[in-house]
């Protein structure tokens, strides 16, 4: 998942650079809802580990 | 007022670089592999680069009025308050007094304390930046510093996918405490 992010990451700096705004725009928004599933799920394991 | 807000962006990425550089320094010279919560926190760092990132990357293709500011800005102040959810999630994971806490302190203060002064201040500097919005559209000089910034801030994501690829392997997720890089000692 983290892989992933970071190639999320890759792709929309890429768009970026290219002036694509609504391909920018629309991967940006998947990493942001990537990130914090993420952490949504690192921040569950903790809690079940501590319970 | 323009080159300011150029120069400012340029600050923006070149100081999230250079935590990002040190965090591969504590990575790859001290030997101290990220946990899940720290390589959030990377992500965060560069989501909230991206902001001004892209500010620079528009103002090359044209004039930017301060619809442009405010989006870039805003993308900026968006990730450093889910980056600052996590740098205080794990400061609260190591917050009892008898924990040693993850890895070793740099200056006094755990990595991802750093974190959290590195969110607030991106926010504080967003903040900033969007009081001193432009009224009409202006046409920014991008000149070669700023696109060696760019570069470096492109090379620094790239070698961060790399490292985290190694350290994931073919795995869904980075163990809560790496010891090796999965790629290379672990079987998929």
């Amino acid at each position: 998942m983290d892989t992933i992010i970071f190639i999320l990451l890759c792709s929309c700096f890429v768009a970026m650079w290219r002036g694509r705004r609504k391909a920018a725009g629309l991967l940006l928004v998947l990493t942001f809802v990537a990130v914090i599933l993420l952490f949504n799920h690192h921040a569950t394991d903790a809690l079940e580990i501590s319970l | 007022m323009r080159s300011l807000r150029v120069n400012l962006a340029q600050f923006c990425i070149l100081a999230i670089t250079g935590v990002l550089i040190a965090a591969f320094g504590v990575q790859f010279g001290a030997g101290e592999l990220p946990c899940p919560l720290c390589m959030l926190q990377r992500m965060g760092m560069i989501l909230a680069a991206f902001g001004p990132a892209w500010l620079l990357l528009r103002a090359m293709r044209g004039p930017i009025d301060a619809r442009d500011y405010a989006q870039c800005y805003g993308i900026s102040v968006l990730a450093a308050i889910v980056g600052g959810a996590v740098s205080v999630r794990q400061t609260l994971l190591h917050i009892a007094p008898s924990d040693p806490g993850f890895g070793e302190p740099v200056m006094g203060l755990h990595l991802y304390t750093w974190g959290i002064v590195i969110f607030a201040t991106v926010c504080i500097v967003s903040g900033i930046q969007l009081l001193m919005l432009p009224k009409n559209s202006e046409r920014l000089h991008i000149g070669v510093r700023a696109k060696c910034v760019l570069f470096l801030f492109a090379a620094v994501i790239t070698v961060n996918t790399v490292a985290v690829f190694a350290l994931e392997g073919f795995h869904w997720v980075i163990p809560d405490d790496p010891t090796s890089y999965r790629l290379f000692g672990d079987a998929p």
